[in-house]
């Protein structure tokens, strides 16, 4: 059973205190990027129907690393290729645009029957990347999944979730499977980290590298295009402290209050 | 390596701080196997600091100033006094501190200075492996032979090792489990730590070098003691980045306790003091971090080898907490040194504590144990003039207010009026004594 499973690089936006967006659109601050946690739940799946199954898992990733290299770490949890499109045309994709370029690297790969990716929730609030893929390369697909049941020659079983609950459904293969949100700390499917032994292992291993030579790149103008960028400023509180034994102080406040209904 | 042989290197450094990069840096270039094993998920995405000091790291990469993120270079310095609406500061500097070496004094953000600093260590071959975290090292043989084997990664594989470095930093919670395994001698006092909080407040670049008169990527460096540290051992400080400041203080951790004030609070005081908070008016909160820092100085410093391991930085309380409050030069020259023992035993093929012992022996000859034991009376003498921080401070200036008070009385009368306001209430004798003391922080 061989998977193909679409990583990406985020902005780790977990630490930032105030405005991540300043007034120009751009990103302020020292903005470092981690592995987009649902693109690790999706190796993860990959990952362990090679532990039980055996096959082979590639992972395909777009653009250069920033800080955290999404390829390398997933050689680091035994993937058995890492491949990276980049090229100075992909630069201002749109998601179509990389979709066209992940059908075309994921044909290029070949012999698989799964092809799984995260929703991507924080990046771009943008969750088609794997439904446009599976569109275009004509397969069936399931988006929100949450787990396997079962995988064997002749399809795979998944829960999905939905609205108040899951469902329970069955694609044939290949298929692409689009990953929900990050799972809970103790979830026995909660990704594994990497291991050490590996990491001595793959700290030089070369990534190749795809470009708009060796892929389709009639898809590369964007359909959609960035207009501008808003932000929605943040509410000021003012919070004001007062000592619960000063009856006169407490007395203040609810007339404050009356005077603001 | 075969996959299931078992990992074994010459050393293996437990800590990607400045203390175990500089090690595993001079082992690299040696040519040694050697493994860093950093818990953060970056090596500095979790660490805390003010200022870099240069020196050692220029020894070991000259001009490395021209390639690491630094934000700018410190070109003046102040030391400043606040009082409850009262101010005096003393600004220094000189025209030299703006060329290189920039008087080896730098402002950096440790995520990004770190990072840098191991990917050196990575180019010059050292493998890098982060997010992992040693919970303890292996041990073989009793007593007097017993000796540190190997490390335990934790949720992972044993990795074993000739030598093991510990560099974990002012925690220290795996060097601690080493001085009991292999029977290490403590400090003669035992270790005390101070609580060292930073914001980072995002400000443009223009106000920045507005605000404290600046040029192109100089920077300011500004400590502060005064009425906002009242009741504490501890002091601010201020220092400029490109488009930010860092703001903080650090303060022994038992008066934190003590004061009253959680060290929010105290961070807030120190942000309303009316002459900081135009420093940093219209800024923007980015970030907010705290960590430990060992300050027990020289007379806590414990054994820093045993067999099989050397222990470096701060994990050795290898920090001067004088007026220069030192600990970045430190740990890099204890980790640069500790890497140049080990590669040396390698050669030899011999890494007992006898051959180890030539690293506390030549620590001895630097400026890293003489400093330290220069300023060895430094936390007793903080514990005991309390006043130190904040009230000495608050009358200095209250004393240089009232003494240029512009009046139509002699000058005789207002000088003499400063003086007697400076010493009202003060116990001369005790003054006396504190000022004897004080002399020996500078
Ligand atoms: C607020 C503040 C201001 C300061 N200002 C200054 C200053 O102005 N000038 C100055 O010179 N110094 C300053 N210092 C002190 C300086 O930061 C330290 O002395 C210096 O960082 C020590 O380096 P180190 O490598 O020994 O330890 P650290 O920098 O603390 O590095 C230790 C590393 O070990 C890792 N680690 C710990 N345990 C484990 C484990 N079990 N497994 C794997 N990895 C582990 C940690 O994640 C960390 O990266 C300041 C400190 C603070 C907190």
């Amino acid at each position: 059973m061989n998977s193909i499973v679409i990583v990406r690089e985020i902005w780790d936006t977990r630490d930032l205190v105030g405005d991540v967006v300043g007034g120009d659109g751009e990103l302020k601050g020292n903005l470092l990027t981690r592995f987009e946690p649902e693109d690790l739940n999706a190796l993860e799946m990959a990952l362990q129907i090679k532990d039980q199954q055996g096959g082979k898992v590639t992972v395909i990733s777009i653009h250069p690393s920033r800080d955290v290299d999404v390829l390398r770490e997933a050689l680091y949890r035994d993937v058995d290729e890492a491949i990276r499109l980049d090229d100075p045309q992909f630069a201002a994709l749109d998601t179509l645009g990389m979709a066209h370029l992940f059908s075309s690297a994921i044909q290029k790969v070949g012999d698989y029957q799964l092809v799984l990716t995260g929703i991507s929730i924080p990046e771009g609030e943008n969750a088609f990347l794997g439904n446009q893929i599976a569109t275009l390369l004509g397969l069936p697909h399931a988006s929100y999944v949450d787990a396997l049941e079962g995988i064997d020659e002749t399809g795979v079983t998944c829960k999905r979730g939905i609205e108040g609950g899951y469902e329970t459904v069955r694609l044939p293969l290949p298929a692409v499977l689009v990953v929900g949100v990050a799972l809970l700390k103790d979830d026995p499917r909660t990704p594994r980290t990497a291991k050490a032994r590996l990491k001595l292992k793959h700290r030089k291993t070369a990534i190749p590298t795809w470009g708009s030579a060796d892929l389709d790149a009639s898809h590369l103008t964007p359909v959609t295009t960035l207009v501008k960028r808003d932000t929605v400023p943040q509410r000021e509180i003012e919070s004001q402290s007062i000592d619960p034994e000063d009856e006169a102080a407490l007395k203040a406040m609810l007339n404050e209050w009356r005077s603001l209904r | 390596m075969s996959d299931d042989e078992r990992v074994q290197v010459d050393v293996i450094v437990v800590g990607g701080g400045p203390a175990g990069l500089s090690a595993a840096y001079v082992l690299a270039r040696e040519g040694l196997d050697v493994i860093v094993i950093e818990r953060g998920e970056t090596a500095g995405s979790k660490n805390v600091s003010g200022l870099l000091y240069g020196t050692v790291l220029n020894e070991m990469m000259p001009g490395f100033y021209e390639r690491a993120p630094i934000e700018r270079s410190i070109a003046k310095r102040s030391i400043g006094f606040l009082g409850d609406g009262v101010q005096a500061s003393i600004c220094f500097g000189t025209d030299e501190w703006s060329d290189p070496p920039y008087n080896n004094t730098f402002m950096v953000y440790r995520s990004q200075f770190d990072k840098w600093f191991a990917g050196e260590v990575e180019e010059a071959d050292a493998a890098l492996l982060e997010g992992m975290v040693v919970d303890g090292l292996i041990y073989e043989g009793e007593d007097e032979q017993r000796k540190a084997v190997g490390v335990n990664i934790r949720d992972d594989e044993d990795f074993y090792a000739d030598v093991i470095i510990l560099a974990d930093g002012a925690n220290a919670l795996v060097t601690s489990e080493v001085f009991e395994q292999l029977n290490m001698r403590r400090g003669k006092e035992p270790q005390s730590y101070a609580l060292g909080v930073k914001e980072i407040i995002g400000l443009p670049r223009e106000k920045i070098e507005d605000r404290f008169g600046l040029e192109n990527n100089e920077g300011m460096a500004m400590d502060l003691i005064g009425s906002p540290f009242e009741g504490l051992v501890g002091a601010g400080f201020i220092y400029t980045a490109k488009e930010s400041l860092a703001i903080g203080f650090a303060a022994k951790v038992e008066s934190i306790a003590k004061c009253g004030r959680t060290p929010n609070e105290i961070i807030d005081g120190f942000k309303q003091h009316p002459q900081v908070r135009r420093l940093i008016q219209g800024g923007e909160l980015l970030e907010y971090s705290a960590h430990l820092i060992p300050e027990g100085g020289y007379r806590a410093v414990p054994e820093l080898i045993g067999n099989g391991v050397m222990v470096v930085g701060d994990a050795a309380g290898l920090v001067n907490m004088s007026l220069y409050h030192e600990g970045s030069n430190l740990a890099m020259a204890s980790g640069k040194l500790a890497g140049e023992v080990a590669a040396e035993a390698k050669q030899k093929g011999d890494f007992s504590k006898r051959t180890l012992a030539a690293y506390p022996e030549k620590l001895e000859g630097t400026f890293v144990m003489q400093d330290l034991k220069k300023y060895q009376g430094v936390p007793e003498i903080l514990d005991h003039i309390p006043g130190v921080f904040a009230e000495y401070p608050a009358r200095a200036c209250r004393l240089l207010v009232d003494y240029f008070r512009v009046s139509e009385r002699s000058k005789a009368v207002i000088q003499k009026e400063a003086l007697k306001n400076f010493l009202r209430g003060l116990p001369k004798i005790q003054f006396g004594r504190d000022l004897l003391r004080a002399r020996k922080l500078m």
